[in-house]
């Protein structure tokens, strides 16, 4: 029995040591700390974590452990996916996963040793969580600490949710067709998927239903207890303002019966599904089916895509060489993204026509999302693909790219902004806030597509994060925190200028490390 | 032994990249020379059973390996081309879990194998750190470790320096007394000291299998010395295969690879294994 489960216990713990000896993983488990803190508000600041009804929830152990474990499981299923979802990738770059095909390893043992090492590191995210919650209760509960209770709450709710993104993450590398920036993109609107369709039916939700096996943020349960105990599903999680009048509501936990524990268990069916169509779609690092030499991961699809319309792209070809002066290389390499991927300039000239086109109110609504979309896909990789292609070296040869590198693909990055949202900014312009809005959430797209690139060496975190906000945003357009591009309108000139300062504050943290790299 | 029977591999876009390649191989070292994209890489993919061959048949031990990957897996060590590394793992890690994979628990193997590539030095140093040479040798490290009868190496000495490259071959020439060792090159030199058999590819087909002696024998009255003035050499370069040159006070000295007396006053001369392999490529 043992030796049958060797290569998976040497795969999975091989990839969860290589995790944790990341400076991102350090960087990670901050950040989530940085979060229990933000979400768990000190209840002077008339803020308060969790709102059942009316009412705030008393901090008690209970309600504590169930806000921040919901957040963190939303949290895990969505970031997590984007942390993990680059093992495969890695051994198809070094080339060892051609050793690894030539070895006896099965590709169920590979997939599962991979689901597991992605799984581990997601518990350490999460134990991080739960640690975090707990040290917050400590300063700012209302009642004794209840250890117990917390890890009740995060078992139940947060583990499935960590199994359900180990899982897609291998299934979306393994498979050919789901991997890369595509993949990216299409795990993002899964995820919505999957969240969503447990979310319609729980109003009307009265016992187990067959949506609770796409519950991985184990709402169900949840609302099956408000309405058991407060008759009311109105729940709110996250730092919001209460109203210190109406008195707090004490949450006594959720009990889990047998059939909120059977629904909880019934959410690893999905995973067990991902994980059987990694299997057999794996491929197995055969160099038919995957592109290993070009060190990307772009679908099959994608690529072919590009290559049909590649005659187009003796447009932006031209635009390269254009001169010496530094204007001119961030023009270079503004057409040189172009160029690798026609597709985006296609895309590009479809959503300029469509935003001088439609009625302003569509342009703000629909196509300003749209374009954001397309910006993370065509800016996630502009400072990534250097190093990723064996281009860095090269470049740092360059005049005057060696020292300025950050701000060079920062001028590609945000001119590439700058045109796609010209259209919506000149439909927009009689109203100047917005058209600001857009101007900003340019430059923080720009700032950091760049500064998240150069510090993970990786678009996937900035494709999450903006995933992340653009969801976030699209779904809470009264909250104008949210509103970074102005699909709102809600951004006031402080959070304007805030998302400004957090672009200027990336770039300076890429633009050292660059530096140091250069001079080292 | 291992037999590759009539094997062939077309890509989807209508390459085809080996073609009805036969061959049989016994112990010792099989040096695989070819120019640059003769198939080399695509052959080695198929022995290594990271590729299936399109039609023909690889046989090990006389069981067909596309029907029983495992049977070779098991005894097989195989270091790819552009070989990397996990660069956050010490060369004990990276070698302990590559062993593992192979289903090798000795301990004592790892050891073992660094002393073999004179790496126990830096056993426990990141492998990130290390120079070309040295992941190389991690590399055949890896590729021994469970102690395998056929020993596939794609291009190791590509990128190395000279002492490197010579440190590297020893190591092959050592392991390849008792085992089957298949070391694809473009780099004649790199076979020249060590190959027991040379395979000479081009265009995916098999144009020569035989000893290097055999090699250089078949080239025998094809490899011609002469001193040409220098136009005369301009006008020689663009008609003949030249394999060397040396430009000295009494004119430009030339080695030409050719059928018949390329030039007058050229003199036959005993051919290198370079030239034997140019021969052969170009007949």
């Amino acid at each position: 029995m043992g030796e049958t489960f060797r290569p998976i216990r040497t795969i999975g713990w091989m990839e969860f040591r290589m995790r944790m000896r990341r400076n991102t993983t350090v960087a990670m488990l901050l950040i989530v700390g940085a979060i229990v803190y933000l979400i768990i508000p000190d209840l002077s600041t008339g803020r308060s974590l969790l709102h059942i009804g009316r009412g705030r929830a008393f901090y008690n152990s209970a309600a504590v452990a169930l806000g921040s474990a919901i957040f963190c499981s939303a949290l895990i299923s969505l970031l997590g996916f984007y942390v993990c979802s680059s093992s495969v990738r890695r051994d198809l770059l070094s080339r060892t996963g051609f050793i690894i095909s030539s070895t006896p390893v099965l590709n169920r043992d590979y997939i599962l040793g991979k689901f597991s090492g992605n799984f581990f590191y997601l518990v350490v995210i999460v134990l991080t969580s739960l640690a975090s919650a707990m040290v917050m209760f400590l300063i700012r509960g209302e009642t004794t600490l209840e250890p117990s209770v917390f890890l009740v709450t995060y078992a139940w709710l947060v583990i499935p949710s960590a199994v359900f993104t180990s899982a897609a993450a291998i299934c979306f590398e393994a498979v050919p067709f789901l991997s890369g920036r595509v993949g990216d993109v299409l795990y993002f609107l899964f995820w919505g998927v999957v969240i969503s369709i447990p979310a319609m039916s729980l109003p009307t939700r009265t016992g187990f239903e067959w949506t609770d096996c796409l519950d991985i943020l184990g709402l169900g349960p949840l609302v099956s207890h408000l309405q058991a105990q407060y008759k009311t599903t109105s729940i709110s999680i996250g730092s919001s303002e209460f109203d210190p009048r109406v008195p707090p509501v004490v949450f006594n936990g959720i009990r889990w019966i047998f059939v909120d524990a059977a629904a909880r268990i019934c959410t690893l069916v999905l995973p067990a599904l991902l994980l059987v169509a990694a299997t057999f779609g794996f491929h197995r690092f055969n160099p038919t089916r995957v592109a290993s030499s070009l060190r990307s991961s772009k679908s099959g699809i994608w690529s072919r895509l590009n290559a049909l319309l590649k005659p187009a792209t003796r447009i932006s070809g031209t635009l390269m060489g254009r001169g010496n002066s530094f204007p001119a290389v961030i023009l270079s390499d503004a057409a040189l993204t172009v160029t690798l991927s026609p597709l985006f300039g296609i895309a590009a000239i479809v959503v300029i026509v469509l935003s001088l086109t439609l009625a302003t109110q569509e342009v703000q609504s629909t196509i300003l999302p749209l374009i954001v979309v397309i910006l993370v896909m065509m800016l996630a990789d502009i400072s990534a693909r250097d190093e990723a292609s064996g281009m860095q070296e090269l470049l740092s040869t360059a005049p005057r790219i060696r020292r300025n590198y950050t701000f060079w693909k920062f001028g590609s990055a945000l001119l590439l902004t700058l045109c796609l949202i010209a259209g919506p900014i000149f439909r927009l312009f009689t109203e100047p806030h917005i058209a600001i809005s857009m101007i900003t959430g340019g430059i923080l797209l720009a700032g950091s597509a760049v500064s998240f690139g150069i510090l993970t060496r990786s678009g996937k975190l900035f494709v999450a994060v903006f995933l992340l906000l653009l969801y976030i945003g699209l779904n809470a357009r009264e909250v104008a925190l949210f509103d970074f591009i102005g699909i709102s309108g809600r951004a006031n000139p402080s959070i304007q200028s805030g998302y400004t300062a957090l672009s200027a504050l990336l770039l300076f943290a890429a633009g050292l490390k660059q530096r140091r790299k250069a001079s080292s | 032994m291992l037999e590759l029977q009539d094997v062939t591999k077309r890509f989807r876009n209508g390459v085809t990249a080996v073609s009805g390649f036969s061959l049989t191989l016994r112990n010792g070292v099989l040096g695989l020379l070819g120019p640059n994209g003769a198939g080399k890489t695509t052959l080695m993919q198929m022995i290594a059973t990271v590729l299936t061959p399109t039609s023909g048949r690889i046989l090990f031990r006389g069981e067909e390996i596309g029907r029983h990957p495992d049977v070779l897996r098991r005894r097989l060590g195989y270091l790819p081309q552009d070989f990397g590394v996990y660069e956050n793992l010490t060369a004990v890690e990276f070698l302990t879990y590559f062993a593992a994979l192979k289903g090798v628990t000795n301990r004592g193997k790892i050891r073992e194998m660094l002393e073999l590539v004179n790496l126990h030095g830096e056993a426990n140093r990141l492998v990130g750190s290390f120079s070309g040479g040295m992941r190389q040798r991690l590399g055949i490290a890896q590729a021994l470790v469970n102690d395998p009868d056929l020993v596939i190496v794609d291009e190791p000495t590509a990128g190395l320096d000279p002492e490197e490259r010579v440190r590297f071959r020893n190591v092959l020439s050592e392991i390849g007394a008792g085992k089957m060792v298949i070391l694809s090159t473009h780099i004649v030199t790199d076979v020249e000291a060590i190959a027991t058999q040379i395979a000479v590819m081009h265009h995916g087909k098999l144009l020569q299998c035989l000893m290097p002696e055999q090699l250089i024998a078949l080239a025998r009255g094809k490899v011609w010395q002469a001193v040409l003035e220098p136009e005369e050499f301009e006008t020689c370069r663009s008609r003949f295969r030249i394999s060397k040159v040396t430009r000295e006070t009494d004119g430009v000295h030339v080695r030409i690879v050719h059928e018949e007396r390329p030039v007058q006053g050229g003199m036959p001369v005993e051919p290198e294994l370079e030239e034997a392999f140019i021969s052969a490529i170009h007949g």
